[in-house]
């Protein structure tokens, strides 16, 4: 696409996003951090429910987030994504500190997130929902839209969101009202809008809860090719164990707002101070030990 | 000109200016989500906005109001247009900072009664409840009365079009669909990149700038404008007609007019005095559209056309569309008999 072809504002989100400079993803170096949290803290309601966590997340790793009910883990991955921004600390995303960002801006700099509970478009259909995640779309600003031009550009990525669909096994409901769509078929498709945004990291909450075994595996392995041949990074909230150990290449264990571990599954099923406050019970270990 | 011939032009020139009306209305209410309940207020700005720019210097004495540049018709109505626009753009860059939803239509609506009071009570802005009187057409001093009403008629219609053209073009493009995702979900908008804020400012002021043509031709038609003709239930009027024709479909928002403003409202302004009771017809008229309202909230709550479902085979459609274009632009000399 030549730079004619863009907006001044499409231009200008590019350059922030280090594309122009031809700093793709799998042009950038290896290994480095992509994410560092320093010592980020929250609290609201009186609750203290995230305190002094740091953290680091490399560039192409795929890193999960577990802990039991009530850990702090979604409202860690809000003040990362930028949903809350009053907390105290610093975040850094690809070296830039993006401390006390909004979500849009971070989701500009190519932090996307999910939700732990599905947010869907409910009055759009599913492929008109996942097109609002495209990047370098034509057409989004009022010149463009109505001086026109924009339907090839918009082919190509409707063609992009079919395969996404079909691929995670819900092509059949491409037009459905996201209103109309099941508990599972939802988180699918929020799943599909954030990874059409062809984002430099992934928060993911609880993206396997609802899901189908089909989909469940097409997507863990879409996942894990992106992060093997794109170079994407991803941090990953899951309760389901085994996908956790399938997947990731490191986890960190969270309990009452802080990180209690890091490791690989076998490390942290040794660690005694991980299975207590996981699940409470020290007989439960063995539970822990089998998944 | 009969008086048939007259109350069918005048009907379908108030039609046209609904129509622009609601049109504007349509893209802040019906694909932005934006519950304006001020949205006659720019109506009126504009409106005011065209009548100081085209009147000539207040005469004095009891009359009174600001401008007065003498501006011949078309300036004018871009002049009232533009304030319509900035107008709007100033009250939601402020107001989409910090208000949601009922926050935010609610202050909206106080915006509207302030304004009212202002310029009811402050005569020296415009005249006070008297209003702006003396507003004339193009080329109505030439024209004979008739000749005024087919051209302005005509103006209105081509107008019509053209706005309705511009913004079935917004509500197909991308920037539609973000517009109505911002609409359902600001958050999950935000999650992918969008920026909520922005996109309901710039549906807001579109929607702002399509309301400010509408006043400023509305204005012109009529001659003047007053405080009488910006009341509270007006925008409460494009609203029914919104849900009426079905909203986020500008096609729809034009028939929910046609049917309850035109049908309706000024239709009936023609019925002659029932029963010796003038104010007979007026209630009867906010009942039957009150009541074609709940109608259409109980059976057909999407409206008479629902809004526009993007399905796979559409964008299919287009790219069918697009192909033959190409194969005729690559065709060239060589072919030139083949249609596209």
């Amino acid at each position: 696409m030549g730079k004619t072809d863009m907006s001044l504002i499409d231009r200008r989100r590019q350059r922030r996003r280090g594309a122009v400079t031809g700093a793709t993803s799998s042009e950038r170096p290896e290994g480095g951090a992509m994410l560092r949290l320093d010592h980020v803290a929250y609290s609201y309601g009186g609750v203290q429910a995230v305190r002094d966590v740091s953290l680091e997340v490399s560039r192409g790793e795929f890193c999960g987030l577990i802990g039991p009910n009530g850990a702090g883990k979604s409202t860690l991955i809000d003040c990362i994504s930028g949903r809350a921004t009053s907390y105290s600390g610093a975040v850094h995303i690809d070296g830039e500190e993006v401390t006390g960002w909004g979500l849009q801006r971070t989701a500009e700099f190519g932090l996307v997130r999910t939700f732990q509970t599905s947010r869907v478009f409910s009055r759009l259909s599913v492929v008109s929902d996942v097109l609002v995640g495209a990047r370098d779309q034509e057409g989004t600003t009022v010149a463009s839209a109505i001086r026109g031009g924009w339907r090839e550009n918009e082919r190509r990525h409707v063609a992009d969101v079919v395969s996404m669909l079909d691929r995670f096994s819900i092509g059949h409901v491409a037009n459905n009202l996201g209103s109309e769509l099941s508990g599972g078929q939802r988180r699918l498709v929020e799943l599909s809008r954030a990874i059409l945004t062809r984002p430099r990291m992934l928060l993911l909450d609880e993206p396997f809860a609802g899901v189908s075994p089909v989909a469940r595996k097409e997507l863990a392995r879409h996942l894990r090719s992106l992060c093997e041949q794109d170079g994407l990074t991803v941090l990953m909230v899951e309760h389901r164990l085994d996908l956790v150990e399938q997947l990731c290449d490191r986890i960190y264990v969270m309990a009452e707002g802080t990180i209690l571990a890091c490791g690989s599954m076998a490390e942290l099923r040794r660690n005694s101070s991980v299975t207590s406050a996981y699940l409470g019970k020290s007989a439960s270990a063995d539970r822990l030990a089998a998944e | 000109m009969s008086a048939f011939e007259f109350l069918i032009i005048s009907l379908g020139t108030f039609g046209a200016l609904n129509g622009i009306l609601v049109l504007g209305l349509n893209l802040q209410f019906g694909t932005a989500g934006i519950l304006n309940l001020s949205y006659f207020t720019a109506v009126a700005v504009s409106a005011y906005a065209t009548g100081v720019a085209e009147l000539h210097h207040a005469p004095g004495g009891l009359v009174q109001y600001i401008g007065g540049f003498g501006w011949p018709f078309l300036p004018s109505i871009l002049f009232g247009m533009a304030v319509g626009a900035g107008f709007t753009f100033l009250l939601g860059s402020m107001a989409f900072l910090r208000l949601r939803e009922d926050y935010l239509g609610l202050t909206l609506f106080a915006v509207q009664a302030g304004c009212l009071l202002v310029v009811t009570d402050y005569p020296p802005l415009f005249d006070g409840p008297r209003g702006l009187v003396g507003l004339s057409g193009p080329f109505q001093s030439t024209l004979s009365a008739s000749g005024f009403q087919v051209e302005f008629l005509a103006l209105t219609v081509v107008v019509l079009v053209a706005v309705l053209l511009v913004l079935q073009r917004i509500d197909r493009s991308p920037l539609g669909r973000i517009f109505r995702a911002v609409r359902d979900d600001e958050t999950a908008a935000a999650a992918v990149g969008q920026d909520p804020w922005r996109r309901k400012t710039a549906a807001f002021v579109i929607g702002g700038a399509t309301a400010g043509l509408g006043g400023a031709l509305f204005a012109t038609y009529v001659g003047g404008w007053d405080p009488g003709a910006w009341q509270t239930p007006e925008t409460l009027v494009l609203l029914s007609a919104l849900v009426v024709g079905g909203r986020g479909r500008p096609l729809g928002a034009l028939l929910g007019s046609l049917f309850l403003i035109e049908g309706i409202n000024e239709a009936g302004l023609w019925i002659p005095t029932i029963a010796n009771r003038p104010d007979l017809l007026p209630s009867l008229q906010g009942i039957a559209t009150a009541a074609a309202l709940f109608a259409f909230l109980w059976w057909r709550p999407q409206g008479i056309l629902p809004e526009r479902r993007e399905r796979v085979a559409d964008f299919e459609r287009r790219r069918r569309r697009l192909a033959p274009r190409r194969v005729r632009r690559t065709a060239g000399a060589t072919e030139p008999g083949r249609l596209a």
